[in-house]
């Protein structure tokens, strides 16, 4: 077995920034921003999503993103949905994804977390929680 | 008395959806499988469970009413938001010569694809996870799979590619691209995936 050069372990080492993301943005119009710690960031395609960020669509706006375990996520209007803990484990592909939609409408197709633990893909709304296993679904709160 | 009985057990959705909190629909899973949704109350037990495509459950707190749309009705309400939904990622898959990190001449010619791949998605990101076949422990083969990838990283990166975009993980021998006993060679299991989201 070769010896690995310094080259491929820099490679790995100057990848780790990114691990605090755990999904981006892929496209956004009209009113389409993240609020994060009191600040309202407008989002455009390649913005970062963390833990804890919450999306929120105005009137006419609408974004779509796609997160580390490929949870797709599209947002329509007058969407207000937190993302509120988010693990995930990329030697396994396990993890928990545990949102919260305030209101709005989100289409979503799960990912590897919910293909592999058919209890760790959550939507929590005001009333209710929603488990996500392996589906296309539309979530719409009123 | 049956007829009042059923009419008000009719009602009750209805003067429900009045206030309707959360509505969720079932559409066709993109793999053929319709998968599945459990609707819980707030106190975490289990309300219902949709699993039929086009079918679409009106949730507020203890009771869920089920109603079927059908899959066309499913695509066509939900047009616009499932038009949001971002372009499915794509994986491209390495292989290395024998013995050897270097990708083999085929592989080489994907890094091209890949790039090219990479300018089609605004606001790409990276996936790159090494595999390995089952030779080896498997502490050892998670090490050696994301040393693999790592190789693959770095010269992905000598050739241009942003570094803020890209995950670097090792799934050792996790996920056999050719079912193979334990302790088995495999070329077709030693490799890189790169899925571009």
């Amino acid at each position: 077995m070769r010896v690995f050069g310094t080259g491929a372990i820099l490679a790995v080492a100057l990848a780790q920034p990114a691990w605090a993301d755990i999904g981006r943005i892929k496209l956004a119009s009209g009113a389409a921003s993240i609020e994060r710690d009191g600040k309202v960031l407008p989002v455009k395609p390649g913005f970062v999503i963390e833990t804890g960020d919450t999306l929120v669509i105005g009137a006419r706006g609408k974004a779509g993103a796609t997160f580390i375990d490929n949870t797709r996520l599209s947002a329509g209007p007058g969407t207000r949905m937190t993302f509120r803990s988010f693990d995930y484990n990329d030697t396994t592909q396990q993890g928990r994804f545990v949102s919260f939609l305030k209101k709005g409408v989100v289409a979503i197709i799960s990912g590897r977390i919910a293909r592999n633990d058919a209890q760790a893909m959550r939507v929590e709304t005001p009333k209710n929680v929603y488990v996500i296993r392996r589906a296309r679904v539309v979530l719409n709160v009123k | 008395m049956m007829w009042r009985l059923s009419l008000s057990w009719l009602a009750a959705p209805l003067l429900l959806a009045g206030c309707a909190l959360s509505q969720v629909a079932l559409g066709p899973g993109e793999n053929g499988e319709a998968g599945s949704v459990a609707v819980l109350n707030a106190a975490g037990t289990e309300v219902a469970v949709v699993d039929k495509v086009g079918a679409v459950a009106s949730v507020s707190g203890a009771s869920a009413s089920i109603k079927t749309m059908g899959s066309a009705a499913f695509d066509a309400k939900y047009a616009d938001l499932l038009a949001g939904l971002p372009t499915p990622p794509r994986t491209f898959v390495l292989y290395f010569k024998e013995n050897s990190v270097e990708p083999t001449e085929e592989s080489q010619a994907l890094m091209a694809e890949i790039f090219a791949e990479i300018k089609k998605r605004p606001g790409a990101d990276l996936e790159i996870t090494g595999h390995t076949d089952t030779v080896g422990s498997e502490e050892v083969n998670d090490a050696f799979s994301l040393r693999r990838a790592a190789e693959i990283t770095s010269y992905l990166f000598s050739q241009g590619l942003d570094k803020t975009i890209v995950r670097i993980a090792g799934r050792g021998e996790r996920e056999l691209r050719e079912q193979t006993p334990d302790e088995t060679p495999s070329a077709i299991n030693r490799r890189v995936e790169v899925t571009v989201r």
